[in-house]
């Protein structure tokens, strides 16, 4: 997994791209710690990039969404596609996430 | 002898502030094995080790000598001559290195050689540092040192590192004793007509797969299978906190596939940290009514397939993962289920595996895989068998998490 991260005024952006598996899980975790460090109320996690996700990805997502949880802010998961697309409606993400489509 | 204490920082300021004098218990116990023709030179060495409190010291004049005490005391450092008469100590190195027991340990060469040329000559033939002649004492203190220190970390890690891969044959073993007994499957095949083949492969790691199935009675029978997120340690764990409470659950008032799942998330829910979840198919299949009743937690597709015929039906296994939200409803899904056809469930390590060319399989390609090995099948053959031919032929091992694999064929 790659990662680029953008913050603007209350708004904390970051696109991931490749995969995003198991092995992903500290550079998740670092992910997480500065999206809550920024206390933007707008957070996005790109997706547009990414074509593939098992289920330790998955896993890391309901991470982000739990710490979000516990702030005022909110989590957006942008653009799924092929693969995660899939695995997103297996699981019900659409239903537990804000998922905005591409 | 002063103080005793050592820790990496110590090596360091050994390294600037030279002739401080203190090395910890630990090491001072080792054997060191001092290989020189030349007595005085031995001596010299010998001398400042025993000031440093080194209190195993051996000796060898040449090398053959060498060679032979290696042999009897098993030291924990050599330190050695090259320019011996008879076996020299290069040669001395080639050949300790080859044996099991001196894989390893640190062998110091000193030499008056020092072109690069020569000096490479000397780690080739596996010496692991090089003291220049003539031997000054603080490159004595310091290097014996910071081998037997670095030597004894990893043998430490060695040892840790063997007693974890037992441990986790253990609990491999005990994962695999989870899976339903050949005879229950036997007497399936000949009380309700239902033929279960199954393959459980488990990868490098421990894995989070898992299934198992119960007679509920003469005409049903009710199956699951289970993956947690993740895979390692916790997952292996997460699977016995499934099996408990799947043991706990009376199979009289189970109710619907859909209320199993849904008091099984509510159960896991409360176990599991955020991250950690279980997908899960479970299901009745009933051999009178002719048909598969089940309901669905992010598993993979069950397929259904007509053996020997193209037709694999591809069943919608969506569903919230168990664990993942508090109070998750299901749906009940029912499909007819006949004679001659087969149900299959599976582990995502099938779609989720590399090809040689480094393309991953996918589902659509799995179903198409799925379909030849049915298509091509003689009588007298193993659907599973032959299917799992195909993904051998196709994909690139080590596999890279648990395969769980299980047909059940109506006949």
């Amino acid at each position: 997994m790659e990662y680029q991260i953008e913050v603007q005024e209350n708004l904390f952006e970051v696109k991931l791209s490749e995969k995003i598996t198991f092995s992903d899980l500290d550079g998740f975790r670092e992910i997480v710690r500065r999206m809550m460090d920024s206390h933007s109320e707008r957070n996005i996690i790109d997706l547009s990039d990414v074509h593939f996700i098992d289920s330790a990805g998955l896993g890391m997502l309901l991470l982000a969404r739990d710490e979000i949880s516990h702030t005022p802010a909110n989590l957006t998961l942008k653009s799924p596609n092929g693969q995660v697309q899939r695995m997103f409606s297996v699981a019900c993400f659409d239903k537990m996430f804000n998922i905005e489509k591409a | 002898m002063l103080e005793l204490s050592i820790d990496e920082n110590d090596v360091l300021s050994r390294h600037k502030n030279i002739g401080v004098n203190g090395i910890g218990n630990d090491i001072l116990g080792s054997r060191i094995l001092i290989v020189d023709d030349d007595e005085l030179h031995s001596q010299l060495i010998a001398i400042i080790l025993t000031q440093d409190g080194f209190k195993n010291l051996f000796f060898a004049r040449n090398g053959a000598e060498a060679l032979e005490r290696s042999k009897s005391i098993i030291p924990d450092m050599i330190i050695m001559d090259i320019l011996m008469p008879g076996i020299n100590g290069l040669d001395v190195c080639r050949t300790l290195r080859k044996i099991d027991n001196f894989r390893n340990i640190p062998i110091i060469v000193h030499t008056i050689k020092h072109s690069p040329e020569e000096r490479a000559e000397i780690y080739d033939a596996g010496a692991t540092d090089i003291f220049p002649k003539p031997v000054s004492e603080r490159e004595v203190h310091n290097r014996v040192y910071m081998y037997l220190k670095y030597s004894s970390v990893v043998k430490g890690l060695r040892s840790y590192h063997n007693r974890l891969a037992r441990d986790l044959e253990i609990a491999r073993s005990m994962q695999d004793a989870l899976l339903p007994r050949p005879s229950l499957l036997q007497g399936i095949s000949k009380s309700h007509k239902i033929e279960i083949d199954f393959n459980y492969e488990t990868s490098n790691e421990m894995g989070g797969d898992f299934w198992g199935l119960d007679v509920l009675n003469d005409d049903q029978i009710f199956i699951y299978i289970s993956d947690f997120s993740g895979h390692g340690v916790s997952a292996s764990l997460n699977t016995f906190r499934l099996h408990s409470l799947i043991l706990n659950y009376q199979k009289a008032n189970m109710g619907s596939p859909a209320e199993y799942l849904e008091k099984l998330n509510h159960d896991l829910f409360k176990l599991l940290p955020v991250e950690q979840y279980a997908t899960m198919l479970c299901g009745i299949i009933d051999v009178k009514k002719n048909i598969f009743t089940y309901a669905a937690a992010a598993s993979t597709s069950p397929l259904k397939i007509a053996v020997g015929f193209d037709e694999v039906t591809s069943l919608d296994p969506s569903g919230f993962p168990l664990g993942m939200i508090k109070d998750a409803t299901y749906i009940t899904h029912e499909v007819p289920f006949k004679k001659g056809e087969l149900l299959f469930l599976y582990s995502d390590v099938l779609t989720e595996s590399y090809d040689q060319r480094g393309h991953m399989i996918g589902e659509d390609n799995f179903i198409k895989i799925c379909r030849q090995a049915s298509m091509s099948l003689h009588k007298d053959q193993n659907f599973l068998t032959r299917l799992l031919k195909f993904f051998d032929m196709l994909i690139r091992r080590p596999l890279k998490d648990d395969l769980t694999a299980v047909t059940f064929r109506r006949f």
